[in-house]
């Protein structure tokens, strides 16, 4: 699906952050935006998740403002920074989290047994589709603060990916990993994004990265050095 | 009172060497405590004795009564203490350190002084009742639920919730889901914790009580003082003990998981935070500060008779008590303990940091799992024959006083004990320092903190100590507590006056000791 992000700014205690930001994802498509620390690549990511909300602007999927919607209800994705996986459930629990927390309430509480059944399944073959995919099968019972710097990284990937988002953030998905890690990482993340047609936004600070992972590459600029930031 | 020592060790030293820092400590609790509760289980081993004895119906009506109140004090305890930790983990507000502080008197205070408290502020008609018992329980238990809550919300990074938001939890499911779950190892430990100190609740029920309103550990004084029934009292206490050890076995089993520190960054609190928090900061203080003004006040005058009493000579209004020597008797048990407590502990802590059995660990436990009541039920009447019969001796109360508070300065020295790196230790011995030198100019001052706090925790224990110095005091070692306990049972205005006056003067030196010596409250 695609995304279309239109002149957003963005205030916080009479500091301007972003300044009359705009980007457009087609379907399918990743596009990286670049720049120094503290530029505002996070913030964009948020404003386009609905945890900031913007000064002013719009934010579109195939067309249809959500700009309105609470961020519970935008199916809009995430990885975090510092992956941000959930402290008291195990690796499974984790990447069914968004499949469960949508389980219409209804169902929850009358559904029959066999709809019931049919749902657990369902749930447990996503959650072993999604550890294929990012290459952490047999995962499923490890507790997540056993996992390694790089695993947890692919538990929040996977996490994202399962309740197959319309759009998926990646907000410096392979900072401060070491050399080796970050590149195998990176080959996978590639290889994942291309299988699953997700359309993606990418925030680094990496060019190179962004090169390698995104069909496009986008500047974001200081907006105290340049008012008016480029916009594609 | 309840806590229990983590059990966790680090460098390898030899086993022996362990031993030796914890000896003092294991045999200050065999003798105190270990042999009179094997003696208290000796007087009820023949078949039937315990079964009889927990028949009978006032015991029934106890068991009943401490339950229900139990169950009934820990869900309203629960329920505060988590909404207050919620709102001193999440949100930033003017206050929220005095809010913070204020939430933690209440468990400092002995319990006696919380008792009066509540005597001065409800209204006779519910002063000593279902109401007041459970108020009182409330005020003085929220500040379990509170610390034990309050750091796991904390680390709930705010990116933790948008996480979920993102993943479409609903703000309710985010509560339901993610804040409920993350806290319930906690929850579940500090609802265990109130339950067990609820239940075997003593000197706020027999203040508080009255018939038909007893709690177990009560019913073992009166069964064993006032009616002499020993192997009764015997056989209630056992089964207590067994209660409790069970629960606090629960407690220690569950495995804590460890969470990542993550930033957490506090909100500007909204309104009905503020409210809440001015409500309950309110609430903790009015007894506090109604029993202030009752020991200033008689019949609407003011008067300063109630203190004035305290410094006096014995009078036939006041039961001929001599209370400026009750206060010295009680300041030195309170020296005395502190010196006896904190050199033992902090060995023990020494020990149990470096490597010890479950044995060590599990004796080193007892004192938390058997009431201050048991324990001196059990030496009242474990030293009753001729060459062992220490119970007039001078220096058993402030013996007894240490040993309640061992498990505390252990558990408060032991992290100290623990960050001092080893590393450090190797550096000294390096450079040439001797084992002893090393000792002296390497652990003894970073082990500083743990001695203040261990002084001011055992001081402040001592002064209120109330359960086992209701069985093992006499004419001429009352403390403070008993005597403010036996005020409170005199009829009239002057007795009154002078318990509420005696009261605050131990609520204040209660938490000046706490104020200078935890620096956890300073820092």
């Amino acid at each position: 699906m695609s995304l279309h992000v239109e002149s957003i700014c963005v205030e916080i205690d009479g500091v301007t952050i972003l300044d009359s930001v705009s980007l457009d994802v087609p379907t399918g498509s990743t596009v990286a935006v670049v720049g120094p620390s503290g530029v505002g690549k996070s913030t964009l990511l948020r404003v386009i998740a609905g945890i900031i909300e913007p000064t002013s602007g719009s934010i579109s999927i195939d067309g249809v403002d959500i700009s309105s919607l609470p961020v519970h209800e935008r199916t809009v994705a995430m990885v975090f920074q510092n992956d941000q996986l959930f402290p008291h459930l195990d690796v499974s629990h984790n990447i069914a989290f968004g499949l469960d927390v949508t389980r219409p309430l209804m169902m929850r509480l009358v559904s029959s047994r066999r709809v019931r059944r049919e749902w657990s399944k369902e749930r447990k073959d996503r959650v072993t589709e999604m550890l294929d995919l990012v290459g952490l099968s047999g995962f499923e019972d490890r507790d997540t603060g056993s996992l390694s710097g790089g695993e947890a990284k692919r538990v929040a990937l996977a996490r994202a990916l399962a309740p197959a988002p319309s759009v998926l953030l990646l907000d410096e998905p392979l900072t401060g990993l070491d050399r080796e890690l970050h590149d195998r990482l990176m080959h996978d993340l590639g290889r994942i994004l291309e299988k699953t047609g997700t359309t993606t936004v990418l925030v680094t600070h990496d060019v190179a990265e962004a090169k390698y992972l995104a069909d496009r590459v986008e500047q974001l600029r200081a907006c105290v050095h340049d008012p008016v930031p480029e916009s594609p | 009172m309840t806590v229990s020592i983590a059990h966790r060790s680090r460098h390898g030293h030899g086993r022996t060497r362990s031993r030796l820092w914890s000896l003092p400590a294991l045999v200050v609790i065999t003798f105190t405590v270990l042999i009179p509760v094997c003696v208290l289980a000796f007087e009820v081993v023949e078949p039937g004795a315990l079964r009889s004895a927990l028949t009978r119906s006032s015991v029934v009506d106890a068991i009943r009564f401490s339950v229900w109140q139990a169950l009934c004090s820990t869900v309203a305890t629960l329920f505060i203490g988590t909404v207050m930790a919620w709102i001193l983990a999440r949100y930033e507000f003017r206050g929220r350190r005095f809010a913070a502080v204020i939430v933690t008197v209440p468990f400092v205070l002995p319990t006696v002084v919380v008792a009066s408290a509540f005597l001065a502020l409800l209204p006779a008609a519910i002063e000593r009742s279902f109401t007041s018992i459970l108020l009182a329980h409330v005020f003085f238990n929220i500040s379990v639920v509170i610390r034990l809550v309050t750091p796991l919300w904390s680390v709930v990074d705010p990116d933790l919730m948008a996480a979920a938001r993102t993943l479409g939890a609903s703000p309710m499911q985010i509560v339901t889901r993610l804040l409920l779950p993350v806290a319930r190892p906690a929850v579940t430990v500090a609802g265990s914790l109130v339950f067990v100190m609820t239940f075997t609740s003593y000197g706020i029920v027999r203040i508080l009580g009255g018939p038909g309103l007893n709690t177990v550990e009560v019913e073992i004084y009166r069964r064993a003082v006032l009616f002499g029934d020993v192997s009764g009292a015997a056989a209630l206490a056992i089964a207590q003990t067994l209660a409790v050890i069970s629960v606090i076995a629960f407690i220690t089993r569950r495995p804590t998981r460890e969470l990542h520190r993550l930033g957490a960054q506090r909100r500007p609190a909204p309104r009905w935070a503020l409210g809440t928090v001015s409500f309950v900061v309110v609430l903790v203080l009015a007894p506090l500060v109604a029993m202030s003004l009752r020991s200033m006040y008689v019949d609407g005058r003011v008067t300063t008779s109630g203190w004035s009493n305290l410094v006096g000579s014995p009078s036939p209004l006041m039961s001929n008590i001599d209370m400026p020597s009750v206060i010295i008797r009680s300041a030195g048990f309170a020296l005395i303990a502190a010196a006896i407590a904190v050199p033992i502990g902090i060995a023990a802590a020494i020990g149990l940091a470096q490597r010890s059995g479950p044995l060590v660990r599990a004796i080193l436990n007892i004192p938390v799992a058997t009431s201050a009541v048991v324990v001196g039920f059990g030496i009242l009447i474990t030293y009753d024959t001729t060459p062992f019969d220490i119970r007039s001796a001078w220096w058993l109360i402030p013996m007894i006083h240490a040993v309640v508070a061992l498990p505390f300065v252990v558990r408060t020295a032991l992290p100290v004990v623990q960050s001092i790196p080893q590393g450090l230790r190797d550096a000294a011995a390096v450079l040439g320092a001797t084992p002893l030198r090393r000792w002296w100019t390497i652990d003894a001052p970073l082990l500083h903190p743990a001695f203040a706090t261990g002084l001011g925790l055992s001081m402040a224990l001592s002064l209120g100590e109330f359960g086992a110095t209701s069985f093992l005091t006499r004419r001429d070692s009352q403390t403070l507590p008993i005597v403010i306990d036996q005020l409170l049972g005199r009829a009239g205005e002057t007795a009154f006056t002078t318990a509420m006056a005696a009261s605050t003067g131990l609520m204040l030196l209660t938490a000046l000791i706490v104020v200078t010596f935890d620096s956890s409250l300073r820092t």
